[in-house]
């Protein structure tokens, strides 16, 4: 595969998906609001728990808004960059034009990710941003471990990513199935909260067979010195690993397309 | 009467060719159940206390799978169906047909409704009952069955508003989800009205979303007298009259609106 390729066409895509969203602009503008409202309003809970109980163990209100804010991030960043690998998918096979992208000189995959661009995520992004910097603002925190924060929050978008190959190959087999994308939520919603409240066999599985639990978890708890940097190399190898099934269930799924339709 | 009684025998019958659609809700709904648990148990462990507001470990537990039975009773998509309707130039075929168009829409909600009772309602249920021993009392059942119809009839009328924005703003997926994030939050689907400070819960109170989850599961709990569920019952009528002639107005304005052009 070409990169250079790669780019220039998620470049273009991008500013096509931009265009397009700008051509109703206050749908658009109302739409972004609606995101931003959604995610801003999710600490909002989180303060109503601390009111009325001690909280999640081990985190206090602000560390735990900043775990919320990372996974809001990371959902965001899905959402703008991979999450309408899904829809575009789910949509091909049901109308039976998926040939279309395989006929394409240019891996299918590679292709509908560079497609991927969703405007829309970046209200997510933002309001993610805000939560996190008020959470360090609140814990008085700056320092050098956010870096290598960045670099595990990326780790867990290539996680959301692996996730959402794998319900896109799902729609070759269980044809006009938008509700795939609750596969997705499922994953987000083991995510919400601290692997710290679920019992030692579920933290196991969340974190080395579907490793779902780690996607705010990790970045979050390094960034508070609960975990230390090295974490990163306990988690690039479940991730790699989910990754590398994804990416060989999409190769083996996309066989098994026919143009029918559903 | 019986052509909508057609209305709905079709639209089971689509709902039965997409079954995988709402068998998801198998796999969703428990691990929903098993996360909020984890959570709660820990957060109530962790406290050192047996009742949150009002509210045992079990009985909160409890009102969660309840938020899950009442939203899959009570869901709708008339919203969706009328922005694409109106995007696609769709609708006047369906203005065409000899049925009023939002009545035989709520005739196909029922029949997709019905259908779910089998495949989402009853298994959500069961994993209540064999887990977490979620009972009622005889005497509150008919009362929570009639408020949970009346809550369906008012997330139909309040969807059915919210997508009638379509008609002006064509592209109306930013109200749609605002009015998604507010009702899931004004209405207790998330965590229980009293978790809250007094002065959101008597702004609550006096808005009518507390009548779509927080009411009826309270009614399902027993946590009111009979004459205060039954003036409860009263206020949901109230509301579903107002926001019936708030929708009638609003489609007549709708009407003088549409263009069919597609988009």
């Amino acid at each position: 595969m070409n990169i250079i390729k790669f780019f220039r066409i998620w470049k273009r895509s991008s500013e096509m998906a931009i265009e397009h969203v700008m051509a109703y602009k206050t749908a658009f503008f109302l739409l972004l609001l609606s995101l931003f409202l959604g995610d801003i309003l999710i600490p909002v809970i989180s303060v109503v728990i601390y009111q009325v109980s001690s909280g999640i163990p081990g985190w206090n209100l602000a560390e735990f808004v900043l775990f919320q804010g990372t996974l809001i991030i990371v959902i965001g960043l899905w959402h703008a960059f991979f999450a309408s690998l899904l829809g575009e998918t789910i949509s091909a096979v049901e109308e039976g034009i998926f040939d279309r992208t395989l006929l394409k000189p240019f891996p299918s995959l590679a292709f509908l990710t560079a497609y991927s661009f969703d405007p829309d995520g970046l209200a997510e992004i933002a309001a993610g941003i805000i939560i996190v910097g008020w959470a360090l603002a609140k814990m008085n925190f700056f320092n050098s471990t956010i870096l290598i924060y960045i670099l595990i929050l990326l780790l867990a978008v290539l996680f959301e990513y692996s996730l959402t190959i794998i319900a896109a190959s799902m729609a070759f087999t269980f044809v006009r199935t938008w509700r795939l994308f609750e596969l997705i939520n499922i994953a987000e919603r083991f995510s919400r909260y601290p692997l710290d409240v679920y019992n030692k066999g579920m933290r196991f599985f969340l974190t080395f067979i579907v490793p779902a639990g780690i996607a705010a978890y990790y970045p979050a708890a390094v960034l508070m010195g609960k975990q230390t940097v090295f974490v990163v190399f306990e988690m690039i190898i479940p991730i790699s690993l989910f990754f590398v099934f994804s990416l060989w269930l999409w190769n083996i799924s996309i066989r098994k397309y026919n143009s029918a339709g559903g | 009467m019986s052509k909508f009684s057609g209305v709905v025998k079709t639209s089971i019958k689509d709902s039965i060719v997409y079954r995988f659609d709402m068998a998801i809700t198998l796999i969703t709904a428990p691990i929903s159940i098993l996360v909020f648990y984890s959570l709660w148990s820990a957060i109530y462990k962790y406290s050192g206390v047996d009742v949150i507001r009002g509210f045992t470990l079990v009985q909160l537990i409890s009102y969660y799978v309840l938020t899950w039975v009442i939203g899959i009773f009570s869901y709708s998509n008339i919203e969706d169906a009328i922005s694409h309707q109106v995007r696609s130039g769709g609708i006047t075929k369906e203005l065409l047909k000899p049925l009023n168009y939002l009545v035989s829409n709520f005739f196909i909600t029922i029949g997709h409704r019905s259908f779910a009772m089998f495949i989402e309602i009853i298994p959500v249920f069961a994993i209540g009952f064999i887990f977490f021993k979620i009972k009622t009392s005889l005497t509150y059942l008919p009362f929570f069955l009639l408020s949970a119809i009346f809550a369906f009839i008012l997330v139909y009328l309040i969807s059915a508003l919210v997508g009638m924005t379509a008609f002006w703003l064509v592209h109306n997926r930013g109200i749609v989800k605002i009015k998604r994030v507010l009702i899931n939050f004004l209405s207790g689907a998330v965590i229980p009205l009293t978790f809250f400070p007094s002065w959101f819960q008597k702004l609550s109170y006096i808005l009518p979303f507390q009548y779509l989850t927080f009411i009826p599961i309270n009614i399902w709990l027993g946590k009111y007298t009979i004459i205060q569920t039954i003036q409860f019952l009263g206020i949901q009528l109230l509301w579903i009259a107002v926001f019936y002639m708030i929708c009638v107005f609003v489609w007549k304005a709708a009407m003088k609106k549409v263009a069919a052009v597609g988009i």
